[in-house]
């Protein structure tokens, strides 16, 4: 589990959106599973969450599901059953046939979350994916997370929560487009002398001139 | 399943979800249509006109019985064959009367017919042919050519106010009046002076009415505003809630995405035409001449295009509310200019060309051509090939502008 930070408008969204391959480079060469950002190998193995919710209100939760789960090659059976695992993760079974605009905004968030699953990707892109969120609503999200890792499952994250970093694997620091520090949270407290993940930001953060 | 068929699905779904879109996707091909149909019901009726006959008719020798009789009233013939469905016809007492009434603003024409128009009629018909019998209502009346030939003599007319503030209405009081002329001319000896006549045939449209005119015209504009408002808010809507991102993250390649939009709006245009072609047959008796398929074809052919046009500008607005001022950049020259309420040939030559860049042209055009000329696919060849030009171009560049999204 990867934690990207950065303040806002520091480049978390571009960096997730060019190794989704949704936008290209300026310089440099994004790799993804060890080949371009956006190659159509990739593509079917990873997930996106992007940081709006990205579902389609007039859809009911279910057709959501099929949707997402269609264009990534599932059907049939394959695809019922994965939409039954998932309902059942981010518990919403017994919400199928609901109207996505029917339902609160954590129940929204989940589905989207839900979305990024659907085929079973190895990676997984989350941008932001906790902003706006209550806490309580936050804790099961990073329980869910906890569970997809135990099921193998690489996670992008990127957030500007601190505390949230502080679950990551590993954290890089992100500011104007570039990444100033990278490590596990422990090794970078550590490097920058500091007792919280957040004034080792702010400490990375005075080392880069602008 | 395809992943375009997926889309085209997906599309189709959240519209049937919505239930006020969905309601208004049918309702207003059918309200439009009903609107105009009776806001443009074709020629007004009982327009008030007032009419001051003081035609007295002529003297003429009655062959069978040898008597001075006088001839039939060629003014109340006249008035006899004035289109009683147009106007409703009241009697003024003189000709100043008659002129008031239209200054008044109580009536939009009028006419006074002199006291010597049989009179003059006569004589002129006598000059023209110098015989002393002349055929009259089907009975043959010897003229007393003597006493006609002693009267002045001057050209027979007649005098028709018409309040031209309303220059449809005017143009109809002026037609109106020249057919009552034409009808009372067959009875009357004149008929003998004009010598030439017309003979009008029609060639197409023998039975057409202004509906049938317009309503190809309302088909095509009504696709238009529906398929490119839809297409333009749900492409906005897609890219700002970030679905598309997550449908271009898939493995769903760019002319997919294209395909299933053409294939959504497609349809749902299929079913529009459906509605707007049925009330129109059902509401105003329009009558379909050629074949209803090949029409259905030839709307689609159209929305397709009108799709891609969608799709290319929606790539310039970046969010909904710039999405919906866009509509009116589209559809107010297609109207102004594709001729739908009047002929292009009615249009300064320099405008023409603008017309012809229009594609609603060719679609109201070809649409006319099937509907009222009964006309096949290898007669409107030059707009099915226009449109399929038009199709063609948007497709590709819909695709162009998609790839270029998808991998920006």
């Amino acid at each position: 589990m990867y934690g990207l930070i950065g303040p806002n408008g520091s480049g978390k969204t571009t960096t997730i959106k060019v190794l989704c391959g949704l936008l290209r480079a300026d310089s440099g060469e994004a790799l993804v599973l060890g080949k371009p950002a956006g190659n159509r190998e990739v593509r079917p193995m990873i997930g996106y969450m992007p940081q709006e919710l990205a579902v389609y209100p007039d859809l009911k939760v279910r057709q959501n599901l099929d949707f997402f789960g269609r264009l990534n090659g599932l059907g049939g059976e394959r695809l019922a059953a994965r939409e039954k695992a998932l309902l059942h993760l981010v518990a919403l079974e017994g919400r199928e046939e609901s109207l996505v605009s029917t339902l609160s905004g954590g129940m929204k968030h989940r589905l989207s979350l839900a979305c990024a699953l659907i085929h079973n990707p190895k990676l997984l892109f989350l941008d932001e994916p906790t902003v706006g969120v209550d806490p309580e609503l936050r804790f099961a999200f990073w329980q869910y997370l906890g569970r997809l890792k135990e099921g193998g499952v690489t996670a992008l994250i990127s957030t500007h929560y601190m505390d949230e970093a502080g679950r990551c694997d590993r954290v890089g620091l992100i500011r104007e487009g570039r990444l100033i520090a990278e490590g596990t949270p422990a090794e970078l407290r550590e490097s920058a002398g500091t007792e919280s993940l957040e004034d080792a930001f702010l400490v990375f953060s005075r080392g880069v001139p602008g | 399943m395809n992943r375009s068929l997926v889309i085209a699905l997906n599309i189709l779904r959240q519209i049937r979800n919505d239930r006020r879109t969905a309601a208004m996707t049918v309702i207003t091909p059918i309200l439009v249509m009903v609107l105009f149909g009776y806001a443009f019901a074709g020629d007004p009726k009982g327009l008030p006109m007032y009419v001051a006959n003081q035609d007295i008719g002529t003297v003429v020798l009655n062959s069978t019985e040898g008597q001075i009789a006088l001839t039939p009233r060629l003014g109340s013939a006249m008035v006899n064959a004035i289109d009683k469905d147009t106007f409703t016809v009241y009697a003024a007492s003189d000709q100043d009367q008659a002129r008031q009434r239209v200054l008044d603003g109580q009536a939009w024409g009028a006419l006074y017919i002199p006291r010597n128009f049989t009179r003059d009629m006569v004589i002129k018909a006598l000059a023209a042919t110098n015989q002393a019998v002349i055929p009259y209502g089907g009975t043959p009346h010897h003229l007393n050519l003597t006493v006609l030939r002693q009267l002045p003599t001057s050209d027979a007319y007649m005098v028709a106010y018409v309040d031209n503030s309303n220059t449809q209405v005017g143009a109809l009081i002026l037609r109106k009046i020249q057919e009552a002329v034409a009808t009372m001319l067959a009875l009357s000896p004149a008929n003998v002076t004009i010598g030439a006549t017309v003979q009008t045939s029609f060639v197409y449209g023998a039975n057409a009415e202004f509906i049938d005119f317009f309503a190809p015209g309302i088909m095509s504009f009504v696709i238009t505003i529906i398929t490119i408002m839809l297409t333009i808010v749900s492409i906005v809507r897609e890219r700002t809630n970030g679905t598309m991102d997550r449908i271009f993250v898939s493995p769903t390649k760019p002319h997919e995405v294209v395909l299933g939009y053409m294939l959504a709006f497609s349809l749902i245009s299929l079913i529009q035409s459906c509605l707007l072609l049925g009330s129109a047959i059902l509401l105003f008796n329009m009558t379909v001449q050629g074949s209803v398929i090949l029409a259905l074809g030839f709307i689609i052919l159209y929305a397709i295009g009108i799709q891609g046009l969608g799709t290319l500008l929606s790539t310039v607005a970046r969010n909904e509310f710039q999405a919906i001022q866009l509509v009116p950049l589209v559809f107010v020259p297609f109207i102004l200019l594709g001729g739908i309420f009047w002929p292009i040939e009615a249009m300064p030559s320099f405008i023409r060309p603008l017309s012809a860049a229009v594609p609603l042209t060719y679609a109201a055009d070809g649409l006319r051509s099937i509907i009222i000329r009964g006309w096949g696919p290898l007669e409107v060849w030059k707009d099915l090939v226009a449109l399929l030009i038009f199709a063609a171009v948007m497709i590709m560049a819909s695709m162009a502008v998609t790839k270029r999204r998808a991998r920006a």
